[in-house]
C-alpha cells in the first residue's frame, strides 16, 4: 500500500493565433511546433502506457484557446502542409548526409524523418486532423484528467474592476470544454495561476471544484494551512485549492539544477534552419526568407561554451539519461513522501505542475522522461502512486478551511509580470471594453440575428484582447511587435463593433470579415456578461 | 489607433505585489477643464491604509502611479484629487484592495470541512447573488466572504478531522513549508524538509512559538 501520491499537472496552452489573411504566418508555427514536439509525442506516451497496461494517472490543462485552434480546420490543414514540408526537409537531409558520408547525422536525419512520418500518421490517419479526440479518449478511460483554463487565458486579478469579465472568462471556458469533451470540467488551471481572494466564488458559480495556485499562494493563506502544500485546502465557497511543490518543480524547471540542462540532451538553439546554407533551406523556412527553427537539430547541449561548439546529438545516450533522471525523480519523491507520511494523519499529495510545452518543445526528451517515469513508478517502487487532484479529493474529502493569498506563478510570484511599466497601458482599454461589453449584453435588439452576431463577435474580440500572453510577451520582450498589434487589433475591432451597435447599424460586410478571422468560440454566449 | 482617453472620470487601483500598488486614472473633458481653469498645479494621491494615510503629489498630466514599499497584507484605497495653492479638492475614490501576504499567517486556526464536488449551475448568476453588493462596498481582501475573522458563517457544517493529528514540537505545520533550497538533491536525500520560517531571526515565528498551540484550538 502506498504512503502518498504525486500528481503531475501539465498545462498546455497557446494564445489563439490564426491568420487566414496570410498564406504562411510566422506565429502560427507556435502551434505547429507544439503539435509535433509536445502534443502528439505526449499522446504517443499515454497510448503506449495504455497499450502496455501500465497504471498511470496524469492531469492536463488543454486551454480553451488551444482547443479552438486544434479543432480548427484551417489550422489543421495548414499543419499538415507544414508537416509535409518538414518531412521533405528530413528526406533531403537523409540524402545529403548519406552523400556527404556523415553517418552520425544520417542516423539522426533518418530518425527525424521516421518521427515526422509517425506524427503524420497519428494526426491524419488516426485522428483525422483533430488530436483532441485522442485526449478525449484518455479522459474517458480515466487515465487523463483534463482541466480547463480561462477562456483566452486572461489574467483574472487584473479584471477585478469588472466581475462580469471574470465570469465571462470562466463560464465561456466551461461551455467550450463541454463542446470538446462532452462533460463538465472538475478543475481549472487559473491563467498564470493568477489568484485573488474571492476568485473562487466565480469557480463555484461555474461548478468548478478545484484550482491550483503557486506554493506561496497556499502557504501564505488565511488561516495558515497546517500541512502546507501537501494537502489541498477548501475555501469557504467549497472550492478546493492545490499548490505547487517547489522541490519537485525545481528538479525539472531549474535552468541550473534541472534535468533539461543535461549536456547529453538535445540543444534547442542549433537547428538546420540556421545552420545550413540559405539556398538549401529556403524552401523550409519562412517564405519571406526569415530563418527559423525547423525542428531538425543535430547537436547536444555539450557544455556551457559558445553555441558554435557543440557535439553531435546521440539519441541513445540521451534516452539513457532520461531514464536515469526519471529514476532520480522517483527516488526523491519516495524519500519526500516517506518523510511527509510519517508526519501527517493522511497520505500527502505532491503536486508537480509544469508547462506542457516544456516536454518535447523546450526539453526534447521530456516525453521520454515522462514515459520512463510512469513505468518506473508503476513497477519499481511502492512508496507512492500517481493520482490527479480529482481522485485525491475523492479519497480525502476532509480539507482544512483556508483562503489562499493573491499570487501567480510568474516571476516574483505575484502580478508584476502582467502589470508593469511596459504593459500597463493595456488595462485602461481592456477595462473600458469590458464595461462596454456588459452594456452590449443588454442591447435591446439582441433578438435580431445581425445584432446578435455583432454582439457575439464583440465578445470574441474582447476575450482575445484579454489574453495574458500579450502582456507576458511585452514584458519578456520576445515577439513584442506582434503582441502589441494583437492587443490593438482586437480592441479596435471591439470598439468598431461597439460603435456600430450603439448607433444601431451593423456593417455586415465588416462583421463577416472579422468573424472569419477571429472565429474562436463558435458558441459564444454574451449572456455570461449578464446576471450580476 | 487606441484612444488616449475615454473621456470619463475613472480611477483603478490594483496590487502588483505585497509591497506595490498600481493606480491609473482618466479624466473627462469637463474635469480636465476644471483643473485647468482653477489653476491646478498638480494631482494629489492620498493612499489610505487601515490606520494611516499618505499623500503623494504628481504632475497633472500623469496617468498612472506605482506605490512602492507599502506594507503587505493590508487594505488600501486611494483618493485622487488636485491641489490649487494649498487647497486640495477631491475628484475620485478607488475601490479598496488588499496587498497580498508575503509570509505565513499567524492565524493557526485549524478547522476542517468536507469537500463535495460542485455541480454546474442551474441558472446564470446563481452563485454570485449578493456578491457584487459586498464587493462594491469594498471590504477588501475578505469582502467577498464578509468578515474572514469569522469565515465560518457557512451553511455547511464544519467538521474536525476524522483522525487525530500526532503531537509535534512547536507547531506541526511549520515543518511543511518549503525551505527555498533543494535539500532533497539529485541522488541524495537529507530526509527532511525544514522551514526558513522557523529561524530565530524571524520575529513573527518567535512570537508564534510562544503563543497558542493549534491543537488546543482544534480540541
Amino acid at each position: 500500500m502506498s504512503k502518498g501520491y504525486v500528481s503531475l499537472v501539465l498545462h498546455a496552452h497557446l494564445p489563439f493565433v490564426r491568420h487566414p489573411e496570410h498564406l504562411d504566418h510566422l506565429e502560427e508555427r507556435w502551434l505547429f511546433e507544439a503539435i509535433s514536439e509536445t502534443y502528439v509525442p505526449l499522446l504517443h506516451v499515454y497510448q503506449g502506457l495504455v497499450r502496455d497496461g501500465v497504471a498511470f494517472k496524469v492531469a492536463m490543462t488543454l486551454s480553451p484557446s488551444l482547443c479552438n485552434m486544434l479543432a480548427d480546420e484551417l489550422l489543421q490543414h495548414r499543419y499538415v502542409r507544414y508537416l509535409d514540408n518538414l518531412i521533405e526537409l528530413a528526406e533531403k537531409e537523409v540524402a545529403r548526409t548519406r552523400t556527404d558520408s556523415l553517418p552520425e547525422f544520417e542516423a539522426l536525419a533518418t530518425f527525424y524523418r521516421d518521427r515526422f512520418l509517425k506524427i503524420r500518421h497519428t494526426f491524419v490517419d488516426e485522428y483525422q486532423g483533430n488530436i483532441l479526440t485522442g485526449f478525449r479518449e484518455l479522459l474517458e478511460s480515466d487515465h487523463l484528467e483534463i482541466i480547463t483554463c480561462g477562456a483566452t487565458h486572461g489574467f483574472l486579478p487584473m479584471m477585478q474592476l469588472h466581475p462580469e469579465a471574470i465570469r465571462a472568462q470562466i463560464l465561456t471556458a466551461v461551455q467550450d470544454y463541454r463542446r470538446h469533451f462532452n462533460t463538465h470540467p472538475k478543475g481549472i488551471w487559473l491563467p498564470e495561476c493568477g489568484y485573488f481572494p474571492g476568485l473562487d466564488r466565480f469557480l463555484a458559480e461555474a461548478g468548478i471544484s478545484y484550482f491550483l495556485v503557486d506554493t506561496h499562494g497556499l502557504e501564505f493563506g488565511e488561516p495558515r494551512p497546517r500541512y502546507g502544500v501537501y494537502q489541498p485546502v477548501i475555501c469557504p465557497t467549497g472550492v478546493a485549492a492545490f499548490a505547487r511543490d517547489m522541490e519537485s518543480s525545481k528538479q525539472v524547471w531549474s535552468s541550473e539544477e534541472g534535468y533539461p540542462g543535461d549536456y547529453d540532451y538535445r540543444e534547442f538553439y542549433r537547428d538546420v534552419g540556421f545552420d545550413l546554407p540559405f539556398e538549401y533551406v529556403s524552401q523550409h523556412i519562412h517564405p519571406d526568407g526569415i530563418r527559423l527553427n525547423t525542428g531538425v537539430k543535430y547537436y547536444r547541449i555539450t557544455g556551457k561554451m559558445d553555441l558554435r561548439h557543440r557535439d553531435p546529438y546521440n539519441r541513445q545516450n540521451a534516452l539513457e539519461k532520461a531514464a536515469m533522471h526519471a529514476g532520480n525523480f522517483m527516488y526523491n519523491r519516495e524519500r519526500q513522501i516517506e518523510w511527509l507520511s510519517g508526519h501527517m494523519d493522511r497520505k500527502p499529495i505532491i503536486v508537480a505542475p509544469y508547462d506542457a510545452e516544456l516536454f518535447g518543445h523546450w526539453w526534447f526528451e521530456g516525453p521520454d522522461w515522462l514515459n520512463y517515469l510512469f513505468r518506473k513508478v508503476a513497477y519499481d517502487q511502492s512508496v507512492f502512486e500517481f493520482t490527479t487532484p480529482r481522485h485525491y479529493l475523492q479519497e480525502f474529502p476532509e480539507c482544512q478551511l483556508s483562503i489562499p493569498t493573491g499570487s501567480s506563478w510568474g516571476d516574483k510570484g505575484y502580478y508584476e509580470v502582467w502589470c508593469n511599466g511596459a504593459n500597463d497601458w493595456i488595462y485602461p482599454h481592456l477595462h473600458k471594453a469590458a464595461e462596454r461589453m456588459v452594456e452590449l449584453a443588454h442591447h435591446p435588439r439582441r433578438n435580431e440575428p445581425l445584432i446578435e452576431r455583432a454582439v457575439k463577435q464583440a465578445m470574441r474580440e474582447l476575450l482575445l484582447a484579454q489574453s495574458s500572453d500579450w502582456a507576458f510577451i511585452i514584458t519578456t520582450e520576445t515577439a513584442v511587435e506582434y503582441a502589441v498589434r494583437r492587443t490593438d487589433t482586437h480592441i479596435e475591432r471591439f470598439t468598431e463593433l461597439y460603435r456600430q451597435l450603439v448607433e444601431g447599424v451593423v456593417d455586415e460586410g465588416y462583421l463577416t470579415e472579422i468573424e472569419a478571422k477571429d472565429n474562436i468560440f463558435p458558441d459564444a454566449n454574451p449572456d455570461v456578461y449578464l446576471a450580476l | 489607433m487606441l484612444p488616449y482617453s475615454y473621456n470619463e472620470d475613472r480611477l483603478f487601483l490594483v496590487p502588483v505585489d505585497p509591497n506595490t500598488l498600481m493606480a491609473y486614472w482618466d479624466f473627462c473633458e469637463a474635469t480636465w477643464q476644471k483643473l485647468t481653469q482653477q489653476g491646478a498645479t498638480h494631482l494629489n494621491l492620498t493612499l489610505h491604509c487601515e490606520d494611516s494615510s499618505r499623500t503623494f503629489g504628481t504632475a497633472k498630466e500623469t496617468r498612472s502611479y506605482y506605490f512602492k514599499g507599502i506594507p503587505s497584507d493590508r487594505e488600501y484605497w486611494l483618493e485622487l484629487g488636485y491641489a490649487v495653492h494649498n487647497a486640495v479638492f477631491p475628484l475620485k475614490e478607488s475601490l479598496p484592495v488588499r496587498s497580498p501576504a508575503d509570509r505565513p499567517s499567524e492565524n493557526r486556526r485549524v478547522q476542517f470541512r468536507r469537500f463535495q464536488f460542485l455541480s454546474p449551475p442551474q441558472r446564470p448568476g446563481q452563485a454570485l447573488e449578493g456578491w457584487r453588493e459586498v464587493y462594491r462596498q469594498g471590504a477588501g481582501r475578505w469582502g467577498m466572504y464578509g468578515n474572514l475573522a469569522d469565515p465560518l458563517r457557512l451553511s455547511t457544517p464544519l467538521r474536525t478531522p476524522p483522525t487525530g493529528v500526532a503531537p509535534m514540537e512547536d507547531g506541526p505545520e511549520a515543518l511543511f513549508y518549503y525551505n527555498g533550497r533543494a535539500e532533497i538533491a539529485a541522488g541524495t536525500s537529507s530526509g527532511a524538509l525544514s522551514s526558513p520560517h522557523r529561524r530565530e531571526a524571524d520575529p513573527v515565528l518567535s512570537v508564534e512559538q510562544a503563543t497558542t498551540d493549534p491543537r488546543e484550538e482544534q480540541r
